[in-house]
C-alpha cells in the first residue's frame, strides 16, 4: 500500500491537513486563552483582594455598630441608673413631706446614699447644686464635697460644671463627654456623662462612664476579627503561592502568612532592585489597578530576589490598613502554561489517533481505486476477463461497476471485431488464395508456354544449323559456281538460314528473358547464396562475351580494377547475368572504340562499372532504360535490337543483391552503366558449386553436380 | 561399337539429334532411338549404349527417373547420360545429381556443340 503513489499523496494531505489544523488551533486559541487566563488569574487575585477588603470593610463596621451599641447600652443604662437614683430621691421627698424625716435629714440620707451608690467598675454619681458646688462624689477628697467647683476644668480646659449646669438648667436632662482620669490612673479618657435635674433640691446629679470600658470591649473584639483574618488570609491563595498580608500606616504588618514578617515592623524591607524601603513604595499604588511590580525571591530559591512579583493593594481608611496582595507573575501564567500543555498533549494524541484513522481512510478510499487500476492494467495487458470485485452502493461501487461494464462491452466489442476480423480475413486469404492460384496458373502457363515454344524452337534452330552445315559443307562445293543464278540463290541460301538462326536466337533469349523477369517479380526465383571474388567475376564475364568481340575487330575490352577488392556474396551466376548484359549492350550500341570494365569500391559497396563509347543515352531516357519493354528509339521506326528485358532484369537482380543500377550518359560521347554490390562478409563457408569454368552460358550446356 | 541412345517423346527432336550425329556412324557408332522413358529403359537394358541423350520431360516416364533407375538401381555407371532439358534457363541441378546423370543441354542446343561433345565422350576426335 505504501508504494501506492496516490496513497501517499492522500495520506500526505490528510496528515498535513491534520497538522496545518492542529497548529492553527494552538496559534488561535493558546495566545488567546493565555492572555485571558492571565487577566482571570489577574482579576481572580484583585477580586481576592476586594472581597478581603470588603470583608475588613464590613468587619470594621460591625465593630463600628457594635460600638455605637455598646456606647447605646450606657447610655439607656446611665439613663436607668438616675432614673433609680431619681426615683430614692423622690422617695425620700415623700418621706419629707408626710413628716416622717425632715428636709435636712433627708438632704444627709440623699447625699450619703448617693455617694455610697457604686455600679460596674467602682462606677459612680455625682451630685453638684445649681452653683456648680460638688455635693457629692466618692472620687473627691471628701475635703472637695460642698466646694465650689464651677472652676473645674478637664484637659482640654472645658469649664465642666457651667457646661453641665447649662445642658441640665435647658433640657433638664442630657448626655455630656470631657476627658477625664479614671481612680488611681494618670491618663485621662474620655467619659461621658449623663446629667439630670433635681429640681426639689436645686441640684443637678449625672454619672458617667470611660468610653476606653467600651474600647476594650470593642478592641478585644478587633483583636478577635484580626484573628479571624489572619485565619481566613492564610487560606487565601493567589495562583500558586501568592497571598495577601495586611501592614498599617506605620509600616506594621498586621497579618502575613510567614510567621516571622506577622506583628513585626516592616519598615526596613528594602526593595532589591532600588534599595529604596518597600512597603511606601508599595503604599504608593493603593488602589491603582495596575499594582505594583518588584524583584522577589522564591520560599524554594530563598535570597535570589530575581523574580517578578506583581503587588495590588487597597488602603482601608478607617484602619489606616494596606491591604497587599503579592502575586509571582510566572504563577498568573502558570494556569495559561499547564492550558497549553493540556492543548499540546490533546493536539499531539489527536494527531496519533488521527494517524491510524488517516491510515485507514486513505486505504479505504485509494484500496478500491488500486483494485480498479490493478484491474484496468490486467485489461491493458490483454486480459478481457478481468473484472473489478468491488462491491459497494457509493461512487466507488458505482465507478467499479461501470468499469466492469465497459470491459464487458470491450470483449464484446473485440469479440464481435474478431469474428468481423476473422470473415475479412477468410475473403482475403481466400482472395489471396485465388491470387496466388493465378499467379502460379501464370507462372506454371508461362514456363509450359515457354517449354512448348522451346521443343519447336529447338527443331526450327536445329534444322537451320544443320541446313547450313549440310548447304555450305555438301551442297555448295558440289554445283557449279559459274552460274550467277546458282551462285546467288547460294549465298541467298546461307543468308537466310543465318538469318533463321539468329532470329531463332533472339527469341530463344526473349523467352528466357520473359521466362526469367516472372519468375523474379513473381518472387519465385530461386537465388544462392555464394562468395563472389570480383577478379574471377570480371575474368568470366570476359570469357563469356569474348566471341562478341571476335567478331568486332574495332571493338575492345579493358578491364580496370583496383587492387584487393573484398570478395562478397551472393548469386555469382545472376551478378554474370547482369555484366554479360551490359557488355554486350555496351557493344551493341559501340560501332568502334574500347569497352572498359571497371571495378572499385566505394564505402562498403563494391561498384562494378562497364564504360562504352557508343551513341550515347538522351537525358530523358536515361531512366525508362531500366524499364520493361523500353528500348532505346522509336520501336515503330527503329528495328530493336534486343528483348527490351535485359537493362529490368539486371535491376532486379542488383535491388535484390541490395546494390542499386545506374546509368550515367552524354549523347555522342558513349555510356556507363554501373551498379554497386554490398560487401558482405564472409561468415559462414559457402560451399555451393560453381558452374563448371568450360560450362558455356550461351549455349546452355552445363555440368551437373 | 559404341551406342548411342537418343529419348525424346518428340519425333523432330530425335530426328533432328539423330540427324546432328548421323556423321558418327562412319565412325560406326550405332544410334538407336526411344519415344518414351519406359522404351529407353529396355534399350538401355539390352544394348547398354555408351551415350544416352535424355530428354527429361516425357509421358509415363520422365529423364530423371530413367536416369536414376539405370545409374542407382541398375548400377550402370559406366553409361554417360546427358539430359536434354527445356525447363528454363535454371536446370534443377539437385534432381540432376540425385539421379546420377552426368551433363545437361538446354533446348534449344546448337548441333554442331552437342555432335562434337558426343565425339568427346566417345573419344572419337
Amino acid at each position: 500500500m505504501f508504494k501506492s503513489r496516490l496513497f501517499i499523496k492522500f495520506f500526505s494531505a490528510i496528515m498535513l491537513l491534520i497538522l496545518m489544523f492542529t497548529i492553527l488551533y494552538y496559534m488561535l486559541s493558546v495566545p488567546y486563552i493565555k492572555g485571558k487566563v492571565y487577566e482571570i488569574e489577574k482579576t481572580n487575585a484583585k477580586t481576592v483582594m476586594d472581597n478581603v477588603y470588603e470583608l475588613i470593610k464590613s468587619s470594621d463596621n460591625g465593630l463600628e455598630a457594635y460600638k455605637d451599641a455598646t456606647l447605646q447600652a450606657r447610655k439607656e443604662e446611665l439613663k436607668n441608673i438616675l432614673l433609680i437614683v431619681e426615683q430614692y430621691i423622690n422617695s425620700v421627698n415623700r418621706e419629707v413631706k408626710e413628716g416622717v424625716i425632715s428636709k435636712k435629714a433627708a438632704r444627709e440620707k440623699i447625699l450619703t446614699q448617693v455617694r455610697n451608690f457604686k455600679f460596674r467598675n467602682n462606677d459612680y454619681i455625682f451630685i453638684i447644686d445649681y452653683n456648680g458646688r460638688m455635693l457629692s462624689n466618692p472620687t473627691y477628697d471628701p475635703k472637695l464635697q460642698g466646694i465650689d467647683q464651677s472652676r473645674l476644668v478637664d484637659v482640654d480646659g472645658k469649664h465642666l460644671l457651667p457646661d453641665m449646669l447649662e445642658i441640665a438648667s435647658k433640657k433638664g436632662e442630657g448626655y455630656y463627654s470631657y476627658k477625664w482620669r479614671r481612680v488611681g490612673t494618670a491618663t485621662p479618657i474620655d467619659k461621658l456623662s449623663y446629667i439630670k435635674k433635681i429640681p426639689e433640691w436645686d441640684w443637678v446629679m449625672g454619672t458617667g462612664v470611660y468610653i476606653d470600658d467600651i474600647e476594650n470591649v470593642v478592641n478585644l473584639r478587633e483583636k478577635s476579627i484580626i484573628e479571624d483574618l489572619r485565619r481566613i488570609l492564610k487560606k487565601v491563595k493567589l495562583a500558586k503561592t501568592g497571598y495577601i498580608y495586611i501592614f498599617d500606616t506605620n509600616y506594621f504588618n498586621l497579618i502575613h502568612p510567614n510567621k516571622t514578617l506577622e506583628n513585626v515592623s516592616a519598615k526596613n524591607f528594602l526593595n532589591p532592585v532600588t534599595r529604596k524601603p518597600l512597603l511606601p513604595e508599595i503604599a504608593n499604588v493603593a488602589d491603582k489597578p495596575e499594582g505594583f511590580k518588584y524583584k522577589w525571591d522564591k520560599p524554594n530559591d530563598p535570597g535570589h530576589f530575581i523574580y517578578d512579583k506583581i503587588s495590588w493593594v487597597r488602603f482601608y481608611k478607617p484602619l489606616g490598613w494596606y491591604i497587599c496582595s503579592s502575586v509571582y507573575v510566572d504563577e498568573l501564567e502558570r494556569s495559561s502554561i499547564i492550558l497549553r500543555n493540556r492543548i499540546l498533549v490533546v493536539a499531539f494524541t489527536g494527531l496519533l489517533v488521527l494517524i491510524p484513522i488517516g491510515y485507514g481512510l486513505s486505504r479505504k478510499l485509494i484500496g478500491p481505486l488500486r483494485e480498479l487500476y490493478i484491474t484496468a492494467l490486467k485489461v491493458k495487458d490483454g486480459d478481457l476477463t478481468a473484472k473489478s470485485r468491488l462491491k459497494s452502493n457509493d461512487e466507488i461501487g458505482i465507478l467499479s461497476d461501470t468499469f466492469n461494464g465497459m470491459i464487458e462491452r470491450l470483449r464484446f466489442n473485440i469479440d464481435t471485431l474478431d469474428s468481423k476480423v476473422k470473415e475479412r480475413t477468410d475473403e482475403l486469404q481466400k482472395a489471396y488464395d485465388e491470387l496466388k492460384k493465378l499467379e502460379e496458373m501464370k507462372s506454371s502457363f508461362l514456363s509450359s508456354v515457354s517449354h512448348e515454344l522451346r521443343t519447336p524452337l529447338t527443331s526450327v534452330l536445329g534444322f537451320a544449323e544443320i541446313i547450313k552445315e549440310s548447304f555450305e559443307n555438301i551442297v555448295v562445293p558440289a554445283v557449279n559456281p559459274d552460274n550467277k543464278k546458282v551462285k546467288r540463290a547460294i549465298s541467298r541460301i546461307s543468308e537466310n538460314t543465318g538469318i533463321i538462326i539468329s532470329e531463332g536466337e533472339r527469341l530463344t533469349s526473349l523467352i528466357n528473358d520473359v521466362l526469367d523477369i516472372t519468375k523474379m517479380e513473381a518472387g519465385k526465383m530461386v537465388w544462392k547464396c555464394e562468395p563472389i571474388n570480383v577478379k574471377d567475376l570480371l575474368k568470366h564475364a570476359a570469357r563469356a562475351t569474348s566471341s562478341l568481340f571476335r567478331k568486332r575487330d574495332s571493338v575492345m575490352l579493358i578491364i580496370d580494377m583496383e587492387e584487393n577488392l573484398p570478395d562478397t556474396l551472393g548469386d555469382y551466376d545472376r551478378i554474370i547475368q547482369v555484366m554479360i548484359n551490359l557488355i554486350s549492350n555496351a557493344v551493341k550500341f559501340t560501332q568502334e572504340g574500347p569497352i572498359t570494365l571497371t571495378a572499385g569500391r566505394q564505402a562498403d559497396f563494391l561498384v562494378l562499372s562497364v564504360i562504352d563509347t557508343g551513341i550515347g543515352i538522351p537525358l530523358g531516357q536515361r531512366d525508362e532504360v531500366f524499364e520493361k519493354f523500353k528500348q532505346l528509339g522509336n520501336t515503330l521506326t527503329d528495328k530493336p535490337r534486343g528483348t527490351g528485358l535485359g537493362l529490368p532484369i539486371c535491376r532486379e537482380i542488383v535491388e535484390h543483391h541490395g546494390g542499386r543500377i545506374w546509368v550515367e550518359s552524354s549523347p555522342g560521347e558513349g555510356s556507363t552503366f554501373s551498379f554497386t554490390l554490398p560487401i558482405i562478409k564472409m561468415q559462414i563457408a559457402v560451399n555451393t558449386a560453381k558452374p563448371a569454368p568450360d560450362g558455356n552460358e550461351s549455349t546452355g550446356v552445363g555440368k551437373v553436380g | 561399337m559404341p551406342t548411342i541412345l537418343i529419348v525424346d517423346d518428340e519425333q523432330h527432336i530425335r530426328l533432328l539429334i539423330e540427324q546432328t550425329l548421323e556423321e558418327l556412324e562412319d565412325d560406326g557408332v550405332e544410334i538407336l532411338t526411344a519415344d518414351n522413358g519406359a522404351e529407353a529403359l529396355e534399350i538401355i537394358k539390352e544394348a547398354r549404349p555408351e551415350l544416352v541423350f535424355l530428354d527429361v520431360m516425357m509421358p509415363k516416364m520422365n529423364g530423371f527417373d530413367v536416369c536414376n533407375t539405370v545409374k542407382n538401381d541398375l548400377g550402370m555407371k559406366s553409361i554417360y547420360i546427358i539430359l536434354l532439358t527445356a525447363k528454363g534457363q535454371e536446370f534443377d541441378k539437385e534432381k540432376g545429381r540425385e539421379c546420377g546423370s552426368d551433363l545437361y543441354i538446354t533446348k534449344p542446343f546448337s548441333p554442331k556443340e552437342l555432335r562434337n561433345k558426343a565425339k568427346e565422350i566417345l573419344g572419337l576426335q
